[in-house]
């Protein structure tokens, strides 16, 4: 179930119940499909966007203005010996993320200069055979690896995407370049059994400082937005996405050029698009 | 990357970018103008000075884990660094009254925490109310607003328990919501606005 817009021809409901839930939401105070569905309904609705961020500087305000003392200077310490250690325990495993990732776009590099569906079902299995390689090489390291390596999101995550590309359930989809990205290629690497995705593009033009590729997830209508990335000087990108809703329930994706932070809806030119 | 002086001047949303790109100095930037509210909000709600610590690095940590999820249309980077900072001391504050109820039933009563909240949520709640600088805009709203706001941002009370403690409607509960932010909003906006264009 989602909330329409509020829009000058449909009666502003959808909206006031949305608002209903913005204090709520902005106080920690909704589970987690809750949060999801006002999430989803800010998305795609300027006047409740509005308000909500009305409602969150107050909130802020409240924050900021109970009594103040000053934090021990241990924690800040901690924070950054906290990332230092998360730097040096995650080189190991960072080595092994950009070789698979090196397999992955030498593939779909080659995949590039292919069309058809014997290509795409080539891909697929040249990646799954990947994803296995990959996948046994993170086991055998991982009982050395300190908890902490384990217990990081942004690994987890890679481990995750990785791990998607040799699940039974896995999907893989191609993007095909438009406009100034008409020579690139992409590829969306998703599972039944995670709430992941894994995307990698190749040739696509880096981009000027302050700009970025924007990920949308499209269903129906609706354009969600699945986060940004840039490219390196050869064109190469990758990103981990976590769509509003199981990734099969989308019926295309696309991605476009936006500022940096990206956009609400998609503003730029698009680069890249195909079917889910 | 840039030095940490260069960031002496940038404004929250550079700093954001700058984390993005993993440069620390954006980050130790960031951290040097909000650690002390942060810390302050967590002490301030959980009178413990050991978890407000913790609440505080794991704040900074998760920004500069989750830097990119920022998203600058919804709403300004205080904003969003602060709910991070109030989330996490909620769950703080809630694992706290589970752990407390279960040592209320019996599992452990040797172990009651010295620091008891009481059994009463507004109690407990009103008391991290006292002494707050905001008392003042506070005490504009009618007291059935305030008593809401009280329980579910310092007391940590979700609309269903404040519903459920004050034998009120959800419903209810959720208006006087509605019209307590409403109301606050109309008296902190001149601070607001005076913050965001001294940089804050």
């Amino acid at each position: 179930m989602s909330w329409n817009r509020r829009s000058e021809s449909q009666p502003s409901t959808e909206c006031d119940e949305a608002s209903e839930l913005f204090r709520s939401y902005l106080l920690g105070g909704l589970d987690e499909s809750q949060a999801v569905r006002v999430e989803t309904h800010v998305e795609s609705c300027a006047s409740c966007r509005l308000l909500l961020e009305g409602d969150g500087d107050t909130l802020a305000r409240l924050a900021h203005s109970v009594p103040q003392t000053t934090a021990p200077s241990r924690v800040k310490d901690r924070l950054f010996g906290r990332i230092e250690s998360e730097a040096e325990s995650s080189r190991p495993l960072d080595r092994l993320v950009e070789s698979w990732s090196l397999y992955a776009e030498d593939v779909l590099r080659s995949l590039s200069a292919q069309s058809g569906k014997l290509g795409l079902a080539g891909l697929a299995i040249a990646l799954i055979l990947g994803g296995v390689w990959f996948y046994d090489r993170l086991n055998e390291i991982s009982p050395e690896q300190p908890a902490t390596v384990l217990e990081g999101d942004e690994l987890s995550s890679r481990h995750e995407a990785l791990l998607m590309s040799s699940s039974p359930g896995a999907s893989v989809n191609m993007l095909r370049g438009t406009g100034p990205g008409e020579s690139a290629r992409g590829l969306l690497v998703a599972s039944r059994t995670s709430d992941r995705a894994l995307l990698l593009v190749v040739d696509l033009p880096p981009l000027p400082r302050g700009m970025v590729y924007q990920v949308w997830l499209i269903k129906g209508s609706l354009m969600h937005s699945a986060g940004w990335f840039t490219v390196d000087s050869t064109g190469y990108g990758q990103t981990v996405i976590i769509p509003v809703a199981p990734f099969w329930e989308f019926d295309a994706a696309g991605i476009t050029i936006e500022p940096r932070g990206g956009s609400i809806d998609p503003t730029g030119v698009s680069v890249l698009s195909g079917e889910l | 990357m840039v030095s940490a002086m260069d960031y002496e001047n940038a404004d929250d949303r550079q700093l954001i970018e700058g984390i993005c790109l993993r440069d620390r100095a954006a980050l130790e930037a960031l951290y040097t103008k909000y650690s002390g509210p942060v810390y302050s909000l967590a002490m301030h709600m959980l009178r413990d000075a050991g978890a407000a610590e913790e609440v505080a690095q794991d704040t900074f940590f998760n920004i500069w884990r989750r830097a990119n999820s920022y998203k600058a249309p919804r709403g300004s980077v205080t904003s969003w660094l602060f709910s991070i900072a109030h989330n996490r001391t909620i769950d703080e504050l809630r694992k706290r009254k589970r752990d407390y109820n279960r040592i209320r039933h019996g599992v452990d009563l040797s172990n009651r925490p010295t620091e008891s909240r009481g059994d009463d949520p507004t109690e407990y709640a009103m008391a991290q109310f006292e002494g707050s600088r905001l008392k003042d805009a506070l005490t504009t709203l009618r007291p059935e607003q305030r008593e809401v706001v009280v329980l579910a941002y310092f007391g940590g009370l979700t609309h269903s328990e404040i519903s459920k403690h004050l034998d009120q409607p959800l419903g209810t509960v959720k208006t006087r919501m509605r019209l307590a932010i409403k109301k606050l909003r109309d008296v902190l906006e001149p601070q607001i606005r005076e913050s965001a264009e001294h940089g804050m």
